[in-house]
């Protein structure tokens, strides 16, 4: 009785000491937000619109939007809803619906904006046009300016060659810097150190799935399917936001570009040289190299409906 | 205890049973098939007869196409020296097509009383034949889905559709079908004019008549109404095309073609690329016949038949 | 076996045997002639002819050959005397040395030689104790001859007169016989008689084995005489070398023939002899195979004469109602009671009638009658028919008849007994006809451009173009009217039928045409019929909601299609129908298609007639010189 009472007291205390072992404070940390391929994220709602209706009935299409990059989807990005016949479905804006603001991902804020777009239509009957069934694809395609934003440390060695056998910080390479929170992607950065001149071989790519264009309010309005379209010239269209390095902008250097500072994507994928001039005397150091690119971007999704007649 | 746990269990697994899927109404397929009027003798008709003695002959007739019939109108042809009707051998006739409350159509038949008037002395029997024909009015109402598509650059990827030929393999619940439908975008301007070469093809088992000689088909006509052409209507987004030629001439053995369009309908880039219903109608005669030997037997010693 | 006779001086040929001393020869072949008369014989005839040469070389073989024979022979003669003698004196001394066996006497030696050696003793004996003191020597050879002569002459006398040959014909075909064969043997006649004479038994040899084959008394050893004739004559043609051979060929023929349907040998033959008997043996077998060839070739011609008809045109088809079941009257198993009868006896030949299938609701009449062919003309040559001339049979019904004919009306020799059938029959036939507006079928042709579409098709018509039918019996009926459909225009002019009238059966004939009705579908009329008007005449009658018919049953009419001279009527027959439409409406009863028959009904005369052949016999006569 005495060495079961004397058990059971130490077992108690044993659980004590664990419970009630100190623990460490947990502070937030900040999260690196810019990785990712997508921009705008878009999805039709379940049931929204259904599978099979009635030309009794109302179309209503509502679809998801959720920001999944890291640059605030706004005012001025629409959504449009297209490939059906306007004489059948009715009421559905050519002019599209404008995206509300959605917030990016950012340091404190691991999920971006999320909210809903919506579309009322109105079927006309098909009876009378002795059509028996009416399978239209129906198009939703958001069109919206994004950026690019990243950051590359690399290395500049004002004087590669130089005979000396002191031992040097970095050596310049080739830096690989994944995604940014944005369709189109900065993907690598190489570094070609010359004297006095260090060259940047920045390499791009639309990983985002959809189409980039040129940024700009004209552009973005030709995204529209009831519009012109974007022509030739228009799509695979990418701007130099800004190239800077050390808090030196070196973006006249950077080539290729046109007038209005954009380059072209070939298929899907772009390389951007820039130079750095480096000032003379200067041992190796890493800085880091800002890239700052913008586009405008088109992105679709399809539903397929079956619209049939009562009678 | 044991129980206990058994009784739960059963619970549990009750839970995990499938529940029987809910049945969603399908629509009943109208028009599909190739057939308009069926035709085919009753077995109760009597093949065999002996010579003076009378026979009825039935036929069952069902309408399996998508049309109602109205006013078509049936015949007989006998060998009048050896049978004579005692009904009528001609009469006009209605039938009700599929349709979502009648899936199989409608269903009559028809029935002729024939009398023998006697065979050649010295033959035993006599083989003459009947054939029964039916003549209509039919309506092939066909609507296929095309892509009108004024990106002809292909400048947008991204489209809803594109423009293709449409097959149509299984019918329009009627014996004239509509095969296949090319569509072309034809610029014009700034934009484009859908152009559209249908495929017709007779692929029932009777003969196509214009609509005119449906009747006189099966009372006697004349031969131009015994062509087989047919009037064609088609319908894009409500607005009537023009179809060249039309008439249009109908075969059995191939598919002939026409050309539907209407200049006026200009799609530009603000039109988008969307999918539209183009209708189209053919309206023709139709005949189908059958034909059903008939034996007539002279029994042993039996005298001439009475005049 | 009697004495060979001497063998005969080869007479020189014409050129001579060169390097060859005759004499030698001679005297060769006479001493080989003892035993082989025969070859002797043949081989004085060889060199008697211009081949001489030639045979020469074979002749000195084969005697080369039998001297030789000769000789072992005299040897093994010798021996055996000398083991004879060897015996008698073992015998008589027991004590002698015992010599080796004696070797097996050779077959030339046997218990014949012991004949010949008794007959020749006998014969040298009586010769030389009766003959020889009256014959002069040198007659020897020539009494012999004579005697051969005489002896051949009188066994080919008693064989032929055995055989039944006259008296009157024996002894100058037996005496030519012996001549001829004392002529080559004897070698006393210049070359071409000797020539002659071989040829001469080349064909009298053939018909001699031919007739004596004939006289075996068994039915089938008919068909071996036909056969062994065939042979010889082919043996003759192709082993023969001689030049003559188709001279040979040709006159056995001739003879044999001749002999055989000329009857000749009647009055050389003895009636009811095995040499009459075989002769008419061998003419029956002959007459049947020419009767069951001549119906062969019945079947090939009409069937030949057929195609012919159909593709030189116009002849259209028909079809025979009921085939496997044929229809009609038949004259069956007609045959003779005995096919030999004397003057006093009567020809009886019988046979059956009967009839089949017959589906008609007339009485149908059968006159029989019987005659010696070729004499129909001659009253008394017609027989007798029992039970009747005349009688009527329905369906399935079989009537014996019998017809006997006295044999003194017929007089002797063989006679051909015709018995004959006649009756009146009708055969029907219709062609069905599909009527359509031409324009209807030019549509659809246009509709349809392939050659082998027809506008039937689309009413489910499989039998496009169909085939006349005729009920079953001695005439074909074929009818046609052309392409199918009958495209109707807008003139009043019908279609025009055509009608073919042929033998069905092969046997009998046509003997006259009583009646034809055409009749035609309501709606049209006939208005001419072979191109004889029949719109204005009174033949035909109905029309309007009716069908129209047209009775030919008046001889004005009938003579212009059938001649009434032409008896049998000679098929086939061409009937062209030309009609006219008269009401449109009737006659498509308002429908795309109208289908109506064109019918024919043709009464008519016809006639089997079968023969059977009956030998009247003159009274035996008793033999002698006659």
């Amino acid at each position: 009785m005495k060495l079961m009472k004397k058990s059971v007291l130490v077992l108690l205390f044993l659980l004590l000491l664990i419970g009630c072992a100190t623990r460490k404070a947990q502070q937030p940390q900040p999260v690196d937000f810019r990785t990712g391929t997508q921009g705008l994220y878009m999805s039709f709602v379940p049931n929204l619109p259904p599978p099979k209706l009635y030309d009794r009935e109302q179309l209503n299409v509502m679809l998801q939007v959720e920001n999944k990059g890291t640059e605030t989807v706004g005012p001025g990005d629409v959504i449009y809803l297209s490939g059906f016949d306007t004489s059948i479905i009715t009421n559905i804006p050519l002019q599209g619906v404008d995206i509300p603001t959605l917030d990016g991902r950012g340091p404190f804020l691991p999920r971006g904006g999320v909210d809903t777009v919506s579309f009322k239509g109105i079927l006309q009957p098909l009876s009378s046009r002795r059509i028996d069934k009416y399978q239209p694809t129906i198009l939703a395609t958001a069109c919206y300016h994004y950026e690019t934003i990243a950051s590359a440390q690399v290395c500049i060695d004002p004087n590669p060659f130089a005979p000396t056998s002191i031992q040097k910080v970095c050596t310049p390479s080739t830096v690989s810097t994944g995604s940014q929170g944005a369709p189109i992607a900065i993907t690598s950065v190489e570094v070609e150190a010359a004297p006095q001149k260090t060259r940047f071989k920045i390499n791009i790519q639309n990983v985002g799935g959809g189409d980039v264009f040129r940024a700009g309010a004209d552009a973005l309005r030709k995204c529209s399917p009831y519009s012109g379209g974007l022509g030739f010239d228009d799509i695979d269209f990418v701007r130099i936001g800004e190239v800077s390095i050390s808090n030196i902008k070196i973006t006249p250097s950077c080539r290729p570009k046109d007038n209005s500072g954009h380059f072209r994507l070939v298929n899907g994928q772009a390389s951007l040289f820039c130079e750095y001039e480096a000032p003379p005397g200067q041992s190796p150091f890493l800085t880091p190299l800002n890239i700052v690119l913008q586009y405008g971007y088109r992105q679709s999704i399809v539903r397929q409906i079956e619209i049939r007649p009562v009678s | 205890m044991k129980k206990i746990v058994v009784l739960f269990l059963f619970l549990v697994a009750c839970q995990f049973a499938q529940l029987p899927a809910k049945k969603i109404p399908e629509a009943i397929p109208i028009y599909t098939g190739t057939s308009a009027l069926e035709a085919s003798f009753n077995p109760a008709t009597m093949s065999n007869m002996i010579m003076c003695q009378q026979s009825d002959i039935y036929v069952d007739v069902k309408n399996t196409g998508a049309q109602d019939i109205k006013d078509g109108t049936y015949s007989f042809i006998t060998e009048d020296q050896y049978l004579t009707p005692v009904t009528e051998r001609q009469k006009k006739f209605s039938l009700e097509g599929k349709s979502q409350f009648n899936p199989k159509g409608g269903f009559d038949q028809i029935h002729l009383r024939v009398k023998n008037l006697g065979i050649l002395p010295q033959f035993e029997t006599y083989n003459p034949e009947i054939i029964f024909q039916a003549c209509y009015k039919y309506t092939t109402s066909a609507a296929a889905q095309v892509c009108v598509d004024p990106d002809v650059a292909n400048l947008n990827p991204r489209k809803a559709c594109r423009p293709e030929p449409v097959l149509l393999p299984n019918g329009q619940g009627a014996p004239v079908a509509v095969t296949k439908i090319e569509p072309y975008m034809v610029p014009e301007g700034d934009g484009v004019t859908p152009v559209f070469a249908i495929y017709v093809q007779n692929l029932g088992f009777g003969a196509v008549v214009r609509p005119e000689g449906a009747e006189a088909a099966c009372t006697g006509g004349t031969g131009l109404q015994l062509l087989s052409y047919a009037n064609v209507h088609a319908f894009l987004q409500n607005k009537e095309l023009v179809c060249d030629p039309n008439p249009v001439k109908i075969e059995s053995t191939q598919e002939r073609r026409f050309i539907c369009q209407r200049k006026e309908m200009l799609y530009g880039p603000s039109a988008g690329t969307f999918s539209a219903v183009l209708t189209i109608q053919l309206e023709y005669g139709y005949v189908n016949s059958l034909a059903l030997p008939l034996t007539i037997t002279r029994l042993p010693g039996q005298a001439p038949c009475p005049t | 076996m009697p004495a060979a006779p001497a063998a005969p001086p080869p007479s020189a040929p014409a050129g001579g045997l060169p390097g060859m001393d005759i004499s030698q020869l001679q005297n060769r072949i006479k001493k080989i002639a003892a035993r082989h008369p025969l070859w002797a014989a043949g081989a004085a005839m060889k060199l008697v002819g211009p081949q001489a040469m030639a045979f020469l070389p074979g002749i000195l073989a084969d005697i080369a050959r039998f001297e030789a024979e000769m000789e072992t022979q005299e040897r093994e003669k010798a021996a055996a005397e000398e083991r004879k003698r060897e015996e008698e004196r073992r015998r008589e001394t027991p004590s002698a040395p015992r010599t080796p066996a004696p070797a097996p006497e050779s077959p030339s030696t046997g218990a014949g030689s012991k004949l010949w050696r008794f007959s020749k003793s006998v014969f040298h004996n009586t010769y030389d104790l009766l003959l020889k003191p009256i014959i002069p020597e040198g007659a020897y050879d020539k009494i012999l001859r004579t005697g051969l002569i005489l002896g051949i002459f009188t066994a080919m006398y008693t064989v032929f007169s055995k055989l039944g040959l006259k008296t009157i014909y024996n002894i100058p075909i037996s005496g030519l016989l012996v001549i001829a064969v004392a002529l080559a043997v004897y070698q006393i006649a210049p070359v071409p008689v000797g020539a002659f004479v071989r040829n001469l038994f080349l064909v009298l040899g053939g018909i001699g084995g031919f007739f004596a084959l004939a006289m075996i008394p068994s039915p089938v050893i008919y068909v071996f005489a036909t056969a062994y004739l065939v042979f010889y004559v082919m043996a003759i043609y192709f082993i023969y070398k001689e030049k003559k051979k188709f001279a040979i060929v040709f006159v056995f023929n001739a003879l044999l023939f001749g002999m055989l349907f000329t009857g000749v040998y009647i009055g050389m033959v003895e009636p009811g002899s095995r040499l009459h008997s075989a002769v008419l043996g061998q003419q029956q077998v002959f007459n049947d195979a020419y009767e069951f060839f001549g119906k062969m070739w019945d079947v090939v011609w009409t069937g030949t004469r057929k195609t012919y008809f159909m593709l030189t045109g116009p002849y259209e088809l028909g079809v025979e109602e009921n085939v496997q079941e044929p229809l009609g009257v038949y004259l069956e198993n007609v045959a003779r009671t005995s096919e030999f009868i004397s003057m006093g006896d009567v020809a009886n030949v019988f046979g059956d009638v009967r009839s089949h299938a017959l589906k008609t609701d007339k009485i149908l009449w059968i006159n029989v009658d019987c005659y010696e062919e070729g004499k129909f003309e001659l009253q008394d040559k017609h027989g007798e028919i029992t039970p009747r001339k005349r009688f009527n049979v329905t369906e399935g019904e079989q009537v014996p008849v019998n017809c006997n004919i006295p044999a003194l009306n017929l007089g002797p020799g063989s006679h051909r007994i015709a018995l004959e059938v006649t009756f009146d029959f009708q055969t029907s036939s219709y062609l069905r006809g599909y009527f359509m507006e031409q324009d209807q079928i030019r549509a659809y042709k246009r509709q349809h451009p392939e050659e082998t579409s027809n506008p039937l098709d689309s009413f489910g018509i499989a039998d496009k173009t169909p085939l006349a039918a005729y009920t079953g019996g001695p005439l074909f009926v074929g009818m046609g009217i052309g392409q199918q459909p009958i495209p109707l225009t807008n003139e009043a002019f019908g279609p025009t039928l055509t009608i073919t009238i042929d033998k069905n059966w092969p046997e009998g004939e046509l003997l006259k045409v009583n009646g034809l009705n055409i009749t035609v579908p309501p709606g049209m009329i006939i208005s001419k019929v072979s191109g004889r008007d029949m719109v204005k005449s009174n033949y035909c009658s109905g029309g309007g909601s009716q069908e129209y018919s047209c009775l030919l049953n008046k001889p004005e009419i009938l003579d212009r299609l059938f001649p009434p001279d032409e008896k049998p009527v000679s098929l086939r027959k061409n009937i062209r129908v030309e009609t006219m439409i008269t009401d449109r409406g009737i006659l498509m009863a308002k429908a795309p298609l109208s289908i109506r028959s064109f019918k024919l009904t043709i009464d008519y005369t016809y006639r089997i007639k079968k023969a059977q052949s009956v030998t009247v016999q003159q009274p035996k006569t008793t033999g002698g010189m006659g």
